[in-house]
């Protein structure tokens, strides 16, 4: 029997694309969010912060960084990379 | 087994895999294995129609290792089946996963359940048969598309992330070990 496959074809002209743009926003989401986290800390300590206010605000921080990464995760579809 | 150790340059992947301070463990999982999903979703899908039930009659890494479908739930007892009929259950068994929202919640603020890592784990390793059965079955045709570079990029960043949390038994990863103890040292004598 002839069973329809449910896995989808992709060109290697996208997949090689999409790689390249992957591997290139994996190092530098990285480098940006160490970057935002420094940022916080130098800003905090310009302001002289008490420490539980500097608690608060990492806290805050953490917490956007959480939710902006579960709002990416459950965004990404690749159907428009799928080849007709 | 021979393969081309091109990869992609770019930059330490290893830190890019490191939990960041005050992330939630779970999501962090989650959102790189959605990741490697749509990866080896892809690349698989330029391969697929090399992947026949002629060429590939059993789901196999190599000649000493082949694998059969469970998915303990719709296929209890293991299938031994042709490769693509294999891949084809895995992928519409880990993306039924991704799918979950009690599984992977996409809502801000819902937690995951107890069982996520187990989950992820299991998709994981699952996931891992795919880049084995590519090297081993299809690298000849990688090779003929010029993704070898992509394709070894994918696997190391992969690799160091299951090896960073430990998500992947060592006795899983041994059909591709050689090439993983290779992908790595490379790695060790460019970031020395
Ligand atoms: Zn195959």
């Amino acid at each position: 029997t002839t069973r329809t496959r449910r896995v989808k074809k992709y060109s290697p002209e996208a997949y090689k694309f999409y790689m390249e743009q992957h591997i290139e926003n994996v190092i530098k989401g990285y480098k940006a969010r160490s970057s935002r986290r420094w940022q916080l800390e130098k800003e905090m300590t310009k302001f002289s912060l008490p420490d539980d206010t500097k608690s608060e605000m990492r806290k805050m921080l953490f917490k956007k960084e959480s939710n902006y990464i579960r709002l990416k995760r459950a965004k990404i579809d690749l159907d428009m990379f799928q080849m007709i | 087994m021979r393969h081309a150790a091109a990869t992609l340059g770019s930059g330490n992947l290893q830190l890019a895999v490191v939990l960041p301070e005050g992330e939630d463990l779970n999501e962090w999982i989650a959102v790189n294995t959605v990741d490697f999903f749509n990866q080896i979703n892809m690349l698989y899908g330029t391969i697929s129609e090399f992947c026949t039930p002629t060429k590939c009659e059993v789901m196999s890494a190599g000649p000493k290792y082949e694998y059969h479908w469970a998915d303990g739930v719709q296929i209890k007892k293991p299938l031994k089946c042709s490769a693509p009929r294999y891949i084809d259950y895995l992928m519409t068994w880990v993306q039924s996963q991704l799918d979950n929202e009690e599984v992977f919640p996409s809502a801000v603020g819902v937690p995951f359940s107890k069982n996520f890592m187990s989950i992820a784990k299991t998709i994981l390793k699952r996931l891992f048969r795919v880049y084995a059965h590519i090297y081993h079955q299809h690298f000849s045709d990688v090779m003929g598309l010029g993704e070898e570079a992509h394709l070894n990029t994918s696997f190391k960043h992969f690799i160091y992330f299951v090896q960073e949390f430990n998500l992947i038994d060592r006795r899983e990863l041994a059909p591709l070990q050689e090439l993983i103890d290779k992908l790595i040292s490379r790695d060790k004598e460019k970031y020395k």
